[in-house]
């Protein structure tokens, strides 16, 4: 599945009434989009430097500017994935992620795919 | 008057020692006042549905259904999610107003109608009524203000002011603004207000007594002010007005005799009453004795005395005839044979005739002494008196003395007498004027006496009245405050209770709520100690203390028996707690829904958690909002059955692509787990009676599943290391795996079909053997 087509499927969590995932969407949707943005990181870093599959998430997040360069869209998507691996774990009182953070997430996540599948800028090493 | 508070106040006025006047004062009083409110007789009344169309975060119709019968409710959604239109759409179709709003800008209110919605909002509510529902319903065409519907009209539209059941969060926090607001808030709600009445009432009937007591007094004050103390009439009223002690029968005597006191009044009086003789009179006396004078004077050419003695003569002479001879010798000159019969004849027709004149004469003089006293009188009467009795007195008293007769009266002249009149006539009429100036004066004074002795009455009358109104209003003051304290009592140690419980860990303690009465309104007091320091300690409380203290007031007074409400709707209470507060807020809630139905709006799941921790029944819903406001309500369940639940409605076949079902359903089984043993740590923290905030602080460390069930199962997330080995020699090899699963396909590795099929039981499967104690 392409990227693009799992940001579509999260986008169809939001948009779609299903009474049988009520109250679950927003899960199902926060999950759908942090994987598009780690398909989209991991696809960067295996053309870039594969050696950064084996570090933890974090810090291939960490190491990205460098590679990428320092762009909003590229501090956007760390920020944005933080919040939806949050999201994706069980934390203490949280009910979830609401339905306009979760569409912000989405358009984050889809200018993350636009901005590493276009050329890396010169300056990266 | 409220009957109970009508009972309490007898039974204190039979046991004290208040006269019977001051008693008969307060019960007639008691009588009077208004009778409790009808909404007493508002039928109980529970929530049954509310439901909310174009209005805040709600678009299309969302509907929140409710068990209308005792019991806590939770409804939790994220802020935006839509759950406080709820609450507040309810507030506004039953009151037709949002307490939240008011005071606050217009910009506030102007968008109070949802954005995503074009159709009108309308708001309506299904309430249970004993045997029946009762269903009220609103609509604001588009761009209506939110205060532009009619007022509402229901059976409990009086009751909500005494009994408003709900608490918005914005009242929670400002609820110890203003310790008079308060006051004002609970007074109605205990019937107080009643009591407070009645002591305005006699207040009131007070003044208008000593009003009416000072008045008389100025009003005395003003009448002495003018009595004239030379005057011996005035100067009498004076003196007794003026009196320590009023004989007001004397004063009234005073004023109705009138009588003269003063001698110059008393020859004023007399002259006055004078009766003068007009010139016609007096010319008439004159020309009477002018007439009797010419007629005496004409009697008095006669010899009177003469005839007299001829006449004697004659008559003896006559005696001495003897009437047997026929003529006899005259004894006297001894002619002989004179007397005959002729002469007989003659002599007694002469002597007849001189007597005659004798008599005239006599008449004449007695005419003329009475024309003589005749204007005397009137001399007498004109003033001119002395000169008259000058001249008149001689011929009256002077008998028949003929050379007196003829004498005129030398100084009583007509003219002279006329001209006294004329003077007199002056005098008396100058007396007249006189007497009657002074009559106006006497007669004001003693008309503006009158007046003052009327109010004098009336406030002597009423005299024993205001003592009875100023004893009764002396007794009914600290009785007021005793009622109050009293009537208060319960709803003071209930809250005391809540607090209590809900302070868990605040310094701050709560000994007692008083409602004290000042000046004409009143505040409520909270004896509140920090660290036992006596102290009115609100300015010490945190926000969240001084929202648990609100929920700890605001709960009893909804439970009151009085209220028709059986429901109470508190929004988002929980902000601003701490966890130990929470457990505390979870069990005052609870036990206020064992008699009430309570429905608690929150924005986190920290009291659903706290509730479910502590095994309390409740009813959990979750409020969601999707696109377009699209807001959807569902029966929460535990976090564990939630995200089953979430996986296995994922795991549907043919639901999703078969990739996606993949990527989201590990993570929801994940989550489960991550919960089910998050929940395991709290609850041991609850019961080793540790620090709740930091078993959730240990829980927010640990990120991974691995660190969480780590801590579940050794206390400690540092040895994640350890979980599979643990869980494999605990729970088996396949529990084992399950988690070695877990882990990959939360992170988009995908599993095989067979293993997403069966994922959601056997995490159910794995949960159920994490939470059952071990060896049982």
């Amino acid at each position: 599945m392409r990227i693009a087509d799992l940001l579509d499927e999260a986008e169809r969590q939001l948009d779609e009434f299903d009474p049988q995932t009520s109250g679950a969407w927003p899960h199902a949707a926060a999950v759908l989009i942090r994987q598009a943005l780690e398909t989209t990181l991991n696809g960067f870093w295996y053309a870039k430097a594969p050696q950064l599959l084996e570090v933890n998430w974090r810090d291939r997040w960490q190491c990205l500017p460098a590679y990428a360069g320092d762009r909003a869209a590229v501090r956007a998507a760390d920020f944005a994935w933080t919040a939806l691996s949050d999201a994706c774990h069980h934390r203490r009182y949280e009910v979830g992620l609401t339905e306009p953070e979760l569409r912000e997430h989405l358009t984050t996540a889809r200018a993350f795919l636009n901005v590493l599948s276009a050329p890396a800028p010169p300056a990266a090493r | 008057m409220d009957p109970v508070l009508r009972t309490l106040l007898a039974e204190r006025l039979a046991a004290s020692e208040l006269d019977a006047a001051a008693r008969n004062v307060i019960e007639v009083a008691c009588d009077a006042s208004a009778p409790p409110p009808a909404s007493d007789a508002a039928p109980p009344v529970w929530l049954k549905r509310v439901t909310v169309e174009g209005f805040r975060g709600i678009g299309a119709p969302a509907t929140l259904a409710l068990d209308p019968s005792p019991g806590l409710t939770v409804v939790v959604g994220r802020n935006g999610s839509g759950k406080s239109s709820f609450a507040e759409g309810l507030e506004l179709l039953m009151t037709g107003r949002l307490k939240r709003w008011e005071k606050r800008p217009k910009a506030w209110t102007e968008t109070w109608q949802c954005l995503h919605h074009d159709a009108p909002t309308r708001l309506s509510a299904e309430l249970a009524v004993a045997d029946h529902a009762v269903t009220l319903t609103q609509t604001w065409p588009r761009g209506a203000a939110y205060d532009s519907a009619p007022a509402p009209t229901h059976a409990w539209t009086g009751a909500l002011t005494s009994f408003r059941p709900f608490l918005a969060y914005a009242e929670l926090a400002t609820m110890f603004d203003t310790l008079s607001s308060l006051y004002d808030a609970l007074t109605p709600v205990l019937g107080l207000g009643d009591v407070d009445e009645l002591a305005t009432g006699l207040a009131a009937a007070r003044l208008e007594y000593d009003n009416q007591r000072k008045a008389a007094n100025a009003a005395r004050d003003a009448l002495l002010g003018q009595l004239d103390p030379e005057d011996g009439k005035a100067a009498l009223l004076h003196a007794a007005i003026a009196a320590k002690a009023l004989d007001l029968d004397a004063i009234a005597q005073l004023l109705d005799a009138a009588p003269e006191y003063a001698d110059d009044t008393a020859a004023l009086r007399a002259l006055a009453a004078r009766v003068v003789p007009a010139d016609a009179e007096v010319d008439a006396a004159f020309t009477a004795l002018r007439v009797a004078e010419r007629a005496y004077k004409d009697a008095a050419a006669t010899d009177a005395a003469r005839a007299t003695r001829v006449a004697e003569l004659l008559r003896r002479a006559l005696a001495v005839r003897d009437p047997g001879k026929l003529t006899d010798d005259c004894p006297v000159c001894g002619t002989p044979d004179v007397l005959d019969a002729s002469w007989a004849d003659r002599a007694e027709r002469e002597a007849a005739a001189l007597e005659e004149q004798a008599q005239a004469l006599t008449a004449a003089q007695r005419a003329l002494a009475e024309a003589r006293r005749g204007v005397e009188r009137v001399a007498e009467a004109a003033g001119a008196g002395e000169a008259a009795r000058g001249a008149g007195a001689g011929a009256a008293g002077r008998g028949t003395g003929a050379e007196d007769a003829g004498r005129e009266p030398a100084a009583a002249t007509r003219d002279t007498v006329r001209a006294a009149a004329a003077a007199l006539r002056e005098r008396v009429a100058a007396a007249q004027q006189e007497l009657a100036r002074r009559d106006t004066t006497w007669q004001q004074v003693a008309a503006r006496a009158g007046e003052w002795l009327e109010q004098a009455r009336a406030v002597a009358e009423r005299a024993p009245m205001l003592k009875a109104l100023k004893d009764a209003e002396k007794w009914l003051k600290p009785v007021a405050e005793d009622l109050r304290r009293e009537r208060f009592a319960p709803i003071s140690e209930q809250a005391v209770a809540n607090w209590r419980e809900l302070r868990q860990g605040s310094s701050v303690d709560l000994h007692e709520i008083t409602l004290k009465k000042a000046g004409r309104g009143g505040r409520a007091d909270f004896d509140v100690r920090a660290d036992g320091e006596g102290a009115n300690a609100l300015g010490v409380m945190s926000q969240g203390e001084l929202l648990a203290l609100s929920v700890s007031v605001f709960l009893p007074r909804a439970a009151l028996d009085e209220s028709p409400f059986r429901f109470a709707v508190i929004d988002d209470p929980v902000q601003a707690m701490d966890p130990a507060k929470v457990d505390g807020l979870a069990r005052v809630l609870h036990r206020a829904a064992k008699t009430r139905q309570i429905v608690v709006f929150t924005h986190d799941d920290r009291l659903p958690e706290a509730i479910r921790r502590l095994r309390l029944d409740a009813t959990m819903l979750r409020v969601d909002r999707r696109a377009r406001s699209t807001v959807d309500v569902q029966a929460s369940r535990s976090p564990v059955q939630r995200y089953l639940d979430g996986a296995r409605g994922y795991a549907r076949p043919a639901r999703l692509p078969e990739e996606v079902q993949a990527r989201v359903v590990p993570m929801f089984c994940r989550n489960a787990v991550e919960a089910a043993a998050a929940g395991i740590v709290r609850r041991r923290a609850a019961e080793a009676g540790t620090d709740l905030a930091e078993a959730d602080e240990r829980l927010q460390e640990a990120r991974t599943l691995r660190e969480t069930l780590a801590l579940a199962i050794f206390d400690d997330a540092g040895r994640h290391g350890d979980v599979a080995a643990a869980v494999k020699q605990r729970y088996g090899p396949a529990a084992a795996v399950l988690v070695a699963e877990l882990n990959r396909g939360a992170h988009g590795n995908r599993l095989d079909a067979a293993t997403l099929k069966r994922l959601p039981d056997s995490t159910r499967d794995f949960i159920h053997a994490l939470t059952t104690p071990k060896g049982v």
